[in-house]
């Protein structure tokens, strides 16, 4: 396993080896591994980044961060507490400490509650005196950059962005630590996008919030966040600080994601690494490596073994067998 | 430029549709034309009125209750105007087109092969035989690996990359003019992404086709376009070569939309962003449908509406237009 | 439309509470001099076989019909929205013994149901919503059941979860509200339901006791007669399919009412 050298006061949040495992009885097969022995730290006052694709478990792992579901394996602590092991009374009160934006902002909030609604309803839950409930709200929404007016409007009456921002402002309602936000801007316009990019980032100043930003898209990812962790099939193959990342990429998957993204420019020249193959059935992953199957730089070992996380310079770890002696294409120089 | 060098001239088209809550604006006076052996990217958020535009093409909307007007002309001839008999002759065969979700436009009870020989056999004289072994051809060009295989198979045991593949062979089968694609990779990962774009390019000049991409995103456009044109609220904003528009962008909408898009080479800091909301289709402004968003607007903006007019040289004899009274 | 519904439905009450005001005649007069004759002024809906005022049954018969099928109605919309929530919200083992309770009340012919109870609790008002109220359980229990699972899968439910909201606050304040527009549209056909089984009861001798009338008595004594009498059916079944109209047209009305989307 990694290594983790932090003072623990520093760590926010720690991963550790945490597995989810679906098991459907009905089917009889081998379990569905949505995240298999993950681990990473999320320090205090830093943006954390998830990339990866779709059904790469980056969701369930946000659910498995807030116990909305509970892990397989492995554990979350929070502040050193394993969340496991919490009771209902103390989980409720480390529940204020942590948040969550979904992504679609037309399904995360209840049809039928007015704005005002929405944004006391975690004061009311946690039993906020009451008298307090309409100065906190009126400056939650003022906060998150929406009208007074707004306040006795039903969800169908916003747009997207509003929306989003009202979420932003529910989470935002019980004064958390850490937020998790699961493809939050992922769904929205990208005009709108921007918007809710920079209200996080002042959010994360006015408020001492630590992220944990999860996306398909690695250009926001890299906007936001200060480390990456690049997931693939229930597996986190490569972390690394922003710079170091894109100056630095060892996994190939990673290289594979940096060139998949679009060309800024039409005249931008880039070596390029599309990968062959689709994306490996959840339900019969490749022995070895997870990502042997479609790794343009394949040997007979990644086949066999499953490589493990190794250290490679300071906070930059990879699960490669041959992490450092691949020439990865910097795909991403002139990407969008 | 040449008359017939246009395969597609799309004259004034507007379309509505009356709902309870009002009339729908959804296209509003849009003209634009496509070479032969273009790629055209059309840009915009959603609700600008592309993929409506996109469907009226292939006279996909059901009119009544949409109220569709100007021309859109096919090699001279009106498709809006067109025959049922002629519509059915051309649609499909010389004018095709892929979609966002392949599964919705797959049928699921009829298997791959079949389902792309099914459109020949519609189209051409041509035996069953004929058109499986041809089925089998158009499965190697989109390059699905064990194409033989994937004949037998059945939509939902595919892959959505592997989808609109199979969905890109029957859009070919037929050898068309003109290929349309609504948000063709919006719902797929970036590493399939980049495949399917790479061989969207490789067709088009293997089948010398004319090719409209419509996307929300600018990444795709600077990927596999040639002239970009620029939605917003139902309206052009901007036509121009891809070059010249992510060189100079001229309207103040499509500026803004390529400053708020983080870029990886971008330092923290704040994006630029476009402030307000996308317009709501049914009550658009009476002048610029931008005005109400721009940080240019002046007096003139919100009473009038602009005109597409043209700037600066032509690039390549390619027009870079603009619809803004400040350009 | 809400409206013309609830002009209905009040008016039927209207002749339910007030009906001894609105009638000449008993509902058990019997003059064999009048039998089955047309509607004229004297009878405004004419008489049946025994020379019976048939406005004044169908009035009277409001009475009956009425209060077995809003009180089979709510036994039916108690337990079924309950015991649906139950399953759909918490699902697991709970559910899967429910359903299967459920499916057996299901399959058991409603009244087959009906005449167990008539027979062997006897014929009376009380039982009579009871033997038609549990038959209809299943019908809310599964719409709710559908809509809670339905619900409890979107992302605000999720929402509150994440916000520390408990499992009973959650379902009272985001699955519960969500579900009832989808039940107000069964609702309607339900009353419709209880009404026609009463009648049923009620020409099976299971019904309230003769002479007293209900809908479902006017009708199946009519129906003896059909040809030479048309209009004892005839407006006993009018009576029927204008409640049903009525609730229909609230039913729909109220869903509307509560559609957030709608509501201006």
């Amino acid at each position: 396993m990694a290594t983790m050298t932090q003072a623990p006061e520093a760590v926010l949040l720690r991963a550790d080896n945490v597995r989810k495992y679906y098991t459907d009885p009905r089917v009889r097969r081998q379990a569905l591994k949505a995240v298999d022995g993950v681990s990473f730290v999320i320090r205090r006052g830093e943006t954390f980044g998830l990339v990866g694709e779709s059904g790469c478990g980056k969701s369930t792992l946000s659910r498995l961060v807030l116990r909305l579901e509970e892990v397989s394996g492995g554990s979350i602590s929070f502040e050193g507490k394993d969340l496991a092991a919490l009771g209902r009374r103390e989980m409720l009160s480390v529940r204020r400490q942590m948040q969550i934006v979904f992504q679609d902002p037309y399904d995360s909030i209840n049809p039928r509650m007015t704005v005002r609604q929405v944004v006391t309803e975690p004061m009311a839950v946690h039993r906020f005196d009451k008298a307090g409930w309409r100065p906190l709200a009126d400056k939650l929404l003022a906060d998150v950059g929406l009208s007074k007016d707004l306040a006795d409007r039903l969800p169908h009456q916003l747009s997207g962005g509003q929306r989003q921002r009202l979420c932003i402002a529910r989470a935002l309602a019980l004064s958390p630590k850490l937020l998790v936000c699961d493809e939050a801007v992922s769904a929205l316009d990208v005009s709108i996008q921007a918007q809710i990019l920079n209200l996080m980032l002042d959010l994360k100043e006015e408020h001492g919030l630590t992220y944990l930003f999860i996306s398909h898209n690695l250009s926001v990812v890299k906007y936001i966040s200060d480390r990456i962790g690049v997931m693939y099939f229930g597996k986190l193959v490569e972390v690394a600080g922003k710079e170091e990342l894109f100056a630095n990429c060892l996994h190939p998957y990673t290289g594979a994601l940096f060139s998949a993204i679009p060309t800024a420019h039409p005249d931008a020249h880039r070596e390029r690494m599309i990968l062959k193959g689709d994306v490996p059935n959840l339900y019969e992953p490749p022995m070895g490596c997870i990502f042997s199957d479609r790794c343009p730089f394949v040997r007979a070992k990644c086949r066999d073994v499953a490589p493990e996380m190794r250290s490679f310079g300071e906070g930059h770890e990879v699960a490669c067998h041959f992490a450092g002696e691949l020439d990865i294409p910097r795909g991403w120089e002139g990407a969008l | 430029m040449a008359e017939d060098a246009r395969i597609l001239e799309i004259n004034g088209l507007t379309v509505r549709f009356p709902t309870s809550e009002g009339v729908v604006r959804a296209v509003d006076g849009v003209s634009l034309s496509l070479d032969r052996g273009e790629t055209l990217g059309v840009v915009g958020e959603s609700g600008c009125g592309k993929s409506v535009m996109l469907n009226s093409i292939m006279r996909l909307l059901e009119a009544p209750p949409a109220r569709i007007g100007g021309e859109i002309l096919y090699n001279g001839q009106d498709i809006l105007k067109m025959p049922k008999r002629e519509l059915f002759r051309i649609r499909g065969k010389e004018i095709t087109m892929i979609f966002q979700e392949p599964m919705t436009s797959l049928n699921p009870v009829i298997k791959i092969g079949p389902q792309i020989a099914e459109t020949m056999l519609l189209h051409e004289l041509i035996t069953k035989d004929e058109a499986s072994a041809k089925a089998l051809e158009l499965l190697r060009q989109v390059e699905i690996p064990n194409a033989e295989e994937c004949l037998g198979k059945y939509p939902h045991q595919l892959s959505g990359g592997m989808r609109q593949r199979v969905m890109i062979a029957m859009a070919l089968a037929c050898k068309p003019q003109i290929l349309l694609a609504d948000e063709p990779t919006t719902a797929l990962d970036v590493t399939i992404q980049a495949q399917i774009l790479a061989l969207l390019r490789k067709l088009k000049d293997e089948y010398h086709m004319s090719m409209m991409i419509v996307t929300h995103d600018l990444g795709v456009i600077a990927e596999v376009s040639e002239r970009v044109v620029v939605f917003y609220g139902g309206n052009v904003v901007e036509e121009a070569p891809t070059r010249a528009l992510f060189d100079t962008p001229l309207h103040p909408y499509t500026e803004g939309l390529l400053g708020c898009i983080p870029h990886l080479s971008t330092k923290t800091g704040r994006l630029r962003v476009i402030e307000g909301n996308v317009p709501n289709p049914i009550d658009l402004p009476e002048g610029c449908v931008f005005a109400p968003r721009c940080p240019r607007r002046e007096r003139l903006c919100v009473e009038e509406r602009p005109a597409l007019k043209e700037v600066g040289d032509a690039q390549g004899g390619k027009r870079h237009r603009v619809a803004c009274h400040m350009a | 439309m809400i409206l013309v519904g609830a002009i209905i439905i009040l008016i039927m009450i209207g002749f339910a509470v007030t009906a001894p005001l609105l009638t000449k005649y008993g509902y058990e007069e019997i003059n064999l001099k009048y039998r089955n004759k047309p509607p004229t002024i004297e009878h405004v809906m004419g008489t049946d076989s025994f020379g019976r005022d048939v406005w004044s049954r169908c009035v009277y018969g409001a009475r009956v019909s009425f209060i077995v099928s809003l009180n089979a109605v709510a036994i039916g919309i108690v337990l079924g929205l309950f015991l649906g929530m139950i399953c759909g919200f918490f699902k697991g083992r709970v559910d899967f013994w429910i359903g299967r309770v459920m499916d057996v009340v299901m399959s058991f012919p409603a009244l087959l149901f009906s005449l167990i109870i008539g027979f062997s609790l006897g014929a009376s008002i009380p039982n009579m919503c009871l033997s038609v109220g549990i038959p209809l359980t299943p019908i809310f229990y599964r719409m709710t059941r559908g809509e809670a699972l339905r619900v409890s899968e979107r992302t605000y439910v999720m929402a509150a979860k994440s916000i520390g909201s408990g499992s009973i606050r959650t379902m009272f304040c985001h699955v519960l509200p969500n579900t009832i527009p989808s039940l107000l549209a069964v609702l309607s056909t339900c009353m419709g339901a209880a009404i026609t089984a009463e009648s049923a009861l009620g020409y099976l001798g299971l019904g309230i006791p003769k002479p007293t009338p209900s809908w479902g008595s006017v009708i199946n004594e009519g129906r003896q007669f059909i040809f030479d009498a048309p209009w004892v059916t005839g407006f006993g079944g009018l009576m029927v399919a204008l409640t049903i109209l009525g609730f229909n047209l609230i039913g729909d009305g109220l869903r509307d009412l509560m559609d957030p989307k709608l509501r201006v």
